[in-house]
């Protein structure tokens, strides 16, 4: 009952469960501006969804719920699209360069142990500095902490300001050089190649700590950037790959666009160091799970290619 | 005179008896040959927008004394693996690549408990260690043993893969003829495509006779006109669904509106 068949995926999924997964992340993109691939494809896979049409149709989901995420948060002032079209840019160019490093490591072999441990100290790092941080502004410290890192940040600001085209953003409420975003884009994109995810969890902590946009205007326009990625994704997947199940996508989309409004409401009501403290313990959640996966022995010995 | 009567009698009973025992014999043998017959319910199978997975009843003859085992394989092909193992002797991940080829989709034996432990042995040769002898594996130098197990349990875990004992009844017995029904399950994941369903009845280590049928599943109304997209106009197909989920984002935008974002 409340079955339905995915042709492209070759299996039949239940309805109810596929959209109620579908709201969930939704809800998590709504809420921080991350894709969620991260935590969607390992689900689709134990449901029996082959690896690869999980990835692909995820991106295809993805476009949904961040059209949805990036209207509402659009709506609410907190979308900067010129710092996004650069972020962009930069993600294009360095997801490009990233494919070919992964050319090459795979060629060195051993190339899923480096992926899988910088994924593991990236996340772990990146969560932590982050929750930590948050705490202490939720805690009302921020001041003894800006006064304590004051001379690191200054040195920081000093060398922001000396590089060429600096540029207003006014979403933002910044000055930084039009480099930075470029730059910083293709970092994130070099990354997301490299571990096979979108990028939303590197991009947001980059946004916020990096580029020092308000945390708001970061979730908004990670949507909007995340929304580009994917639709390029998804042709690309469907075109060289065939691997885009629509109505996987469809049922998902569903759950998602909802789950995004809701996302972006619940997002609305809470303080940027609360919404950093979420991110932050879901960043270290995946984290743990993926040193589990590392530590403990895996069930079956083999599995099949393909997949994040 | 009266002597050669006598062995005149006798010989004509003896050759009544052994023309009787020739005929019955033959006739036996004719009717186990005639008579495995193997019918599947249904034989066609539609995948439609709401399909999940199936059954297949399996009837036919076996001879009196044998028992019967089915055996549902289809879609040979090569397969790509992961093969986890310890790295520094500490952390379990991808340690490298294998290829398994000459490996079916889907391979699933159906037959009585008492046939459970009987099929794999090497006279019969009907469970998975038919697959493993016929499997190949690349690299060579790969343990072959343990990767087959292991893709075993991988493709036992999706559901394509399977022994399924005590899945067959037998409902009678007549003219040296048992009449057998089974189950056979068609899982979600048993893709569109040509199976076939082999029937074996055995008697101790040897498999008297054998019979075969095909299984034929196909995708029909929404799932076959998304494959028929989705294969052949792949850009038109990519493009559609970018814009189909660009709509339904909006379209919720939309709908939430008046629903709290300001």
């Amino acid at each position: 009952m409340f079955h339905m068949y995915l042709p492209i995926a070759g299996n039949s999924v239940n309805i109810l469960l596929i959209f109620g997964l579908g709201g969930f992340v939704g809800l998590l993109s709504g809420i921080f501006g991350v894709g969620g691939g991260f935590l969607m494809t390992p689900l689709l896979i134990m449901f029996g969804i082959p690896p690869t049409v999980a990835a692909a149709s995820d991106s295809n989901q993805i476009v949904g719920a961040s059209t949805s995420g990036t209207l509402a948060h659009w709506r609410l002032g907190n979308v900067d699209f010129k710092m996004g079209i650069l972020l962009l840019i930069g993600g294009i160019i360095g997801g490009t360069f990233g494919v070919q490093i992964i050319k090459i490591l795979r060629a060195m072999g051993n190339a899923d142990f480096l992926i899988k441990i910088t994924y593991v100290i990236m996340l772990g790092g990146v969560g932590s500095y982050m929750f930590v941080d948050s705490l202490k502004g939720l805690r009302g410290s921020s001041e003894a902490t800006s006064k304590k890192t004051g001379g690191k940040e200054s040195t920081y600001a000093k060398m922001l300001k000396s590089l060429p085209f600096q540029t207003r953003f006014e979403k933002s409420g910044i000055e930084i050089s039009l480099l930075l975003p470029l730059i910083f884009g293709a970092f994130v994109g070099i990354l997301a190649a490299i571990m096979g995810v979108g990028g939303g969890f590197i991009m947001v902590p980059v946004m916020v700590y990096l580029l020092r946009m308000p945390m708001h205007v970061v979730v908004g326009t990670s949507l909007f950037q995340i929304l580009f990625t994917c639709v390029d994704v998804t042709i690309m997947q469907a075109y060289a790959n065939h691997t885009v199940d629509f109505v996987l996508a469809l049922l998902l989309l569903l759950g998602s666009t909802i789950g995004a409004q809701i996302g972006t409401s619940i997002n609305k009501r809470l303080k940027g160091d609360q919404i950093k403290i979420l991110l932050a313990s879901l960043v270290l959640l995946v984290c743990v799970k993926m040193l589990y996966g590392l530590l403990v022995p895996p069930e079956i010995m083999v599995a099949l290619k393909g997949g994040h | 005179m009266k002597v050669s009567s006598k062995c005149i009698k006798k010989h004509f009973v003896f050759l009544v008896f052994l023309s009787l025992s020739v005929f019955l014999i033959s006739n036996w043998a004719f009717a186990s040959q005639e008579n495995l017959k193997l019918e599947l319910n249904p034989s066609h199978i539609n995948i439609g927008t709401f399909y999940n997975g199936t059954k297949v009843i399996a009837k036919g003859k076996i001879p009196a004394g044998t028992e019967v085992v089915l055996r549902i394989s289809g879609h040979y092909t090569e397969l790509h693996l992961k093969k986890k193992g310890k790295i520094a002797g500490l952390l379990w991940m991808n340690i490298g690549d294998v290829t398994v080829g000459n490996v079916p989709e889907v391979f699933m034996v159906v037959c009585s408990q008492n046939m459970k432990d009987r099929i794999d042995d090497p006279e019969l040769n009907l469970g998975y260690k038919y697959l493993e002898k016929m499997m190949t594996i690349e690299p060579e130098g790969e343990d072959k043993g343990f990767i087959f197990k292991e893709f075993v349990k991988l493709q036992e875990k999706s559901g394509t893969y399977g022994i399924f004992s005590g899945n067959v009844k037998y409902t009678g017995e007549s003219d040296g003829l048992k009449t057998f029904e089974a189950t056979i399950p068609v899982p979600p994941k048993m893709k569109q495509g040509e199976y076939k369903v082999e029937a074996f009845a055995v008697r101790g280590k040897e498999i008297i006779k054998s019979s075969a049928q095909e299984l034929n599943l196909k995708q029909v109304g929404f799932p076959a006109l998304v494959s028929k997209l989705a294969f052949g106009y792949s850009l038109i197909y990519g493009i559609g669904a970018v814009i189909i989920a660009i709509f339904a984002g909006l379209l919720m935008g939309l709908l939430f509106k008046g629903g709290g974002s300001h």
